[in-house]
């Protein structure tokens, strides 16, 4: 199993102010799933990421990853696994605007250790996948929206991580772009990738196989996506 | 955490703000520049004063009247005038016959105006006994020095320094003319060759006539400025002081050492006096580079923490990508010291700049000034520079490694 929790509780605060965000919370996910945690502003569905990404620890119950218990990693050793086996997708892209496309791309390599000629080839490479070769010397700010999200994926991809997490990918884009992020993802995922999308949007989710739904720090759903949405506003053009 | 990546980012950082990024160096860049221009002209100053007591002869004695610490100033050096030394005390010293004593020439001095036609140019003159030229090793280009008879009968002759007498008399030869002072015509007879250097006192600028004469007709006055003997060999010099301190002990009756009206020198220990000069006013100015690096240092530590908070984001991004925190402290770390590495830099190229014009000017003014860089203050201006942005990078660096991803992640 990629991801096993069981009882996962995440709080903040101490003493009467203390606010329970995740009240216990199991699940599993397998390799090369695709699942959507979804869920309204406050529902928790952001800490679980930061959680299942290694950005953050829970206070209570447990985390498997790899059939590894991991939620009394030290810090460095939470950076390790998000060097090696986290991609990060964010809604405000977080692209340094100092650097360059390929430059951008490369960031992840530096902490992966991956040596200077390997991190331009991969790269370039991912670059290309997502179709922004001719773009590689640009400064991110003189990019659209759905090109900065494309850049961020490569970024999310260089180390080949087991696992891309993807919050609000399609927040920040008009809906032609977001269908782009979203057919990617997708593709992505049918070459064996292992992606979480964190959405609050219906429609966004349901282009996942999986969706667990969250409200104030409990799962009330978690089951297979009925209707799946494809990476195009309906589902027709996959099924021609 | 690669070190191409934190210089990549270091420069990127100065340039994307340059003004702030240049005010920034600025304190560091004074400070090194500063280091750098204090040792170069310290170490020139102490070549020049050197050249200048070796040019006088190491192996010579100074008497001067009033008592005063040997390794300090000497009093008239504040304008206290001592009456104590005389005329008599130099011929006692040389009526003892110290086979050491080569020669013993004594000085008195005055500024007077000197009148040639239409010129009257305001001229040092001193009066010194007709052993000058030996004592002094001074050379005589055309006519002659006054003789001891002349001095012993208060003749009006003057011998004239290469400067003085182009001053006075242009391209016209001196020698037969005659010059007033003070109402007294005086017949020049010589002039001294050239002989250069010269910081307190230079011969080329000044004219000599007999000391007897100096004294009774020009400042009425019967003591000494000072006396100097020539020694052997410089290994004599020790014995010829104590010989001196004794005669003169003899002569004037005192008993306790402690009671001296008068002080005697070598040329060394007045070289060492004037080190010790030179040296305080070095430390001096060093202290204050040093508090201009110190400045400097606070300027770039409140800009590394502002540059921290900017880039909460990148930071935050960075440790979402695999960065451990020791990596982000070692990279801001190296961009505080990247940018105190490069002022320090400046610093010293603008040093020696400055410490090259300040030679190129003495030596225009005609003072043998040797332009010094020397290689460790290089060296120690680099390890300082390198030194201000660990201490000072420190804080901002620690203060970036602790930001919390998620939080940072969030960050407007």
């Amino acid at each position: 199993m990629l991801i096993s929790i069981k009882n996962l509780k995440k709080d903040f605060g101490q003493g009467e102010t203390i606010t329970n965000v995740l009240k216990g919370i199991s699940f599993d996910i397998k390799k090369g799933e695709f699942v959507s945690i979804m869920g309204p502003s406050g529902s928790g569905k952001s800490t679980l990421m930061h959680i299942l990404s290694f950005l953050d620890k829970p206070t209570g119950g447990q985390y498997f990853f790899e059939d590894k218990e991991i939620s009394n990693f030290s810090d460095d050793q939470l950076a390790e696994l998000r060097s090696k086996k986290v991609g990060f997708i964010f809604q405000s892209f977080n692209l340094l605007n100092k650097a360059n496309v390929l430059e951008n791309v490369m960031l992840p390599m530096i902490y992966s250790k991956t040596s200077n000629a390997e991190r331009i080839l991969r790269a370039k490479k991912y670059l290309g996948e997502v179709g922004l070769d001719h773009r590689m010397y640009y400064n991110p700010a003189n990019l659209s929206g759905g090109e900065k999200q494309r850049v961020a994926i490569a970024r999310a991809l260089v180390n080949n991580p087991e696992i891309i997490f993807a919050d609000e990918p399609t927040g920040n884009l008009d809906s032609k772009s977001g269908y782009q992020v979203m057919k990617i993802l997708q593709e992505l995922n049918q070459k064996g990738n292992t992606i979480i999308l964190v959405t609050h949007e219906k429609n966004t989710a349901e282009h996942a196989e999986r969706i667990i739904n969250l409200r104030d720090g409990l799962i009330i759903n978690d089951g297979p996506v009925i209707q799946r949405q494809f990476y195009n506003n309906g589902s027709e053009e996959l099924r021609k | 955490m690669d070190f191409e990546e934190a210089i990549k980012n270091s420069y990127r950082m100065i340039l994307s703000n340059k003004m702030r990024s240049f005010l920034t160096m600025l304190g560091i860049i004074i400070g090194i520049m500063g280091v750098i221009v204090v040792v170069s002209l310290g170490a020139s100053a102490q070549s020049l004063i050197l050249n200048e007591v070796k040019s006088l002869g190491s192996n010579l004695v100074g008497i001067l009247p009033g008592k005063s610490d040997p390794k300090g100033p000497p009093a008239s050096a504040f304008g206290v005038v001592t009456t104590t030394l005389k005329y008599k005390d130099g011929e006692r010293i040389l009526k003892r016959n110290n086979p050491h004593i080569e020669n013993l020439c004594m000085y008195v001095q005055g500024t007077d105006t000197v009148v040639w036609n239409n010129n009257n140019p305001v001229v040092t003159f001193m009066g010194v006994t007709s052993s000058y030229i030996e004592v002094e090793d001074a050379e005589i280009a055309k006519g002659r020095f006054f003789t001891e008879e002349e001095n012993n009968s208060n003749a009006k002759v003057v011998v004239i320094g290469s400067e003085v007498a182009k001053d006075i008399f242009g391209d016209q030869d001196p020698i037969g003319n005659q010059i007033k002072i003070k109402k007294s015509i005086f017949n020049v007879i010589g002039v001294f060759k050239k002989r250069g250097g010269g910081l307190a006192q230079s011969q080329d600028k000044e004219i000599f006539i007999p000391i007897k004469t100096a004294q009774t007709l020009l400042l009425g006055i019967d003591y000494l400025g000072f006396i100097r003997i020539k020694v052997d060999r410089p290994e004599n010099i020790n014995n010829v002081i104590a010989f001196v301190e004794e005669v003169l002990r003899d002569s004037h009756n005192i008993q306790n050492p402690d009671d001296d009206d008068f002080s005697v020198r070598s040329s060394a220990s007045a070289l060492e006096a004037i080190s010790q000069i030179t040296n305080a006013v070095q430390f001096f100015l060093t202290a204050i580079a040093g508090i201009s690096l110190l400045v400097g240092g606070f300027g770039i530590m409140n800009i590394m923490l502002a540059t921290v908070q900017e880039r909460t984001k990148e930071i935050g991004l960075r440790k979402a990508v695999g960065a451990k925190s020791s990596e982000i402290t070692l990279q801001f770390l190296i961009e505080t010291v990247f940018i105190t590495f490069i002022s320090g830099i400046l610093g010293i190229i603008l040093g020696v700049f400055i410490s090259w014009l300040v030679a190129v000017v003495a030596q225009t003014l005609g003072y043998s000034w040797d332009f010094i860089i020397s290689f460790w203050s290089i060296g120690l201006g680099c390890f300082v520079s390198v030194g201000v942005g660990l201490i000072f990078g420190i804080i901002p660096a620690r203060k970036a490694s602790f930001l919390n991803p998620i939080e940072a992640l969030r960050y407007e």
